[in-house]
């Protein structure tokens, strides 16, 4: 969250290679092709993730263009999980054995029955789980290629990243420093070579300033 | 160095947060940015330092009111760089206040104080926030790019270097 109010977190992106002309459209089918599916209580799915409406998170309707805002585009991505709380899954895993043996008159059990056993209580108990949603706001800038994804967990990102590039067909590049210091040499058309910057993976030498203590 | 290799195992993020908190003490506060003019650049509530290199790290971690510039150079002297600190920029009416890391320069707890912005309209608020985050982009951007000029030119190793001993080791 962040794109509308409270305090924000997020990591920069760079969008690779020029935009096509039509990058509205390409977006906007993008996120319908890609929008946010709930999870069906039938299914024993343990994740849902895609694009819903920045303004509100139960939508997935795009047609409106209400995600363009000149020169920005705002979206969300929900990531539903479902997740069976590990104490639960061993009491119905002990039971679903015991009444297993009880019908089969074993006293001890092999692998392969008890992997049976496991794939169905969880699919079992995976359709009375309540998916617990995630939404992480996205900002993109079309006149400057830069993508605001307003989370800095790792894994998050890392999903975005991939969900992006499926999604729309271009790569990002995130804004780390050595990213952000070429960008920012490309751009100003300077003759800084990063590479002189450090001559040792220490780093800038401040290592010198401690022999001249 | 390959570029690779200074991709991965780079060191820019730590030393630019460690300029930028060495220049704010020396100055004051007091930087001057290209395309922003004069603003103001302080340390936060919270500084986290840490050795260099890809060894086991030390770190060392100040909260509060209570840590002092010498406390920075102390931990600078013994070899760590910053890796995360919370920063305040003022300029003309407008306020950030946010923690920066340096490994992926990411910006966490961003508060932007305009006042404008706390309109009730969700479209102002949208169009308000985003101008003021890009803002301050510009400002970091530029203060980045001033680090990376005033470290790599012949200014640093003649004066600059000098001037950051001297602050160092008053």
């Amino acid at each position: 969250m962040g794109l509308y109010s409270g305090s924000s977190s997020y990591i920069r992106y760079k969008v690779n290679g020029e935009p096509g002309e039509n990058l509205r459209e390409t977006v906007l089918a993008g996120l319908k092709e890609f929008s946010f599916r709930e999870l069906d209580t039938l299914s024993v799915k343990d994740k849902s993730m895609g694009w819903v409406s920045a303004e509100n998170m139960a939508s997935v309707f795009f047609d409106d263009l209400h995600f363009a805002k000149d020169p920005y585009l705002a979206f969300s991505l929900r990531i539903d999980t479902r997740r069976i709380p590990p104490l639960a899954m061993k009491a119905a895993l002990l039971r679903e054995e015991m009444k297993y043996k009880k019908t089969t008159k074993k006293e001890r059990l092999s692998k392969k029955e008890k992997d049976t056993l496991r794939e169905q209580v969880s699919d079992s108990l995976m359709k009375k789980v309540l998916p617990i949603p995630v939404l992480y706001d996205v900002c993109w800038n079309s006149a400057t290629g830069i993508v605001l994804f307003f989370s800095t967990s790792k894994k998050a990102n890392e999903e975005f990243m991939d969900f992006f590039a499926i999604s729309f067909q271009l790569m990002l590049t995130p804004l780390y420093p050595y990213e952000l210091a070429c960008s920012l040499i490309d751009m100003k058309k300077d003759k800084i070579r990063l590479e002189k910057l450090t001559n040792t993976l220490e780093g800038f030498e401040w290592s010198k300033v401690q022999d001249a203590r | 160095m390959d570029s690779a290799t200074l991709k991965e195992h780079n060191q820019f993020g730590k030393d630019f947060l460690t300029y930028l908190c060495y220049k704010s003490d020396e100055n004051e506060g007091r930087f001057t940015v290209t395309g922003q003019g004069q603003l103001l650049l302080l340390i936060g509530d919270k500084i986290v330092l840490e050795d260099s290199g890809d060894a086991p790290r030390n770190s060392v971690s100040y909260s509060g009111e209570a840590f002092t510039g010498d406390d920075l150079k102390q931990a600078i002297r013994s070899g760590k760089k910053v890796c995360e600190a919370q920063f305040k920029i003022e300029k003309d009416t407008s306020t950030w206040s946010f923690t920066m890391k340096a490994q992926r320069f990411d910006i966490s707890g961003l508060r932007m104080y305009p006042p404008t912005y706390k309109s009730d309209d969700p479209e102002g608020r949208f169009y308000g926030r985003m101008l003021s985050i890009e803002q301050l982009h510009s400002i970091i951007d530029e203060l980045y790019h001033q680090f990376l000029r005033d470290i790599s030119g012949k200014h640093w190793e003649d004066e600059g270097y000098k001037k950051f001993q001297k602050w160092l080791n008053p």
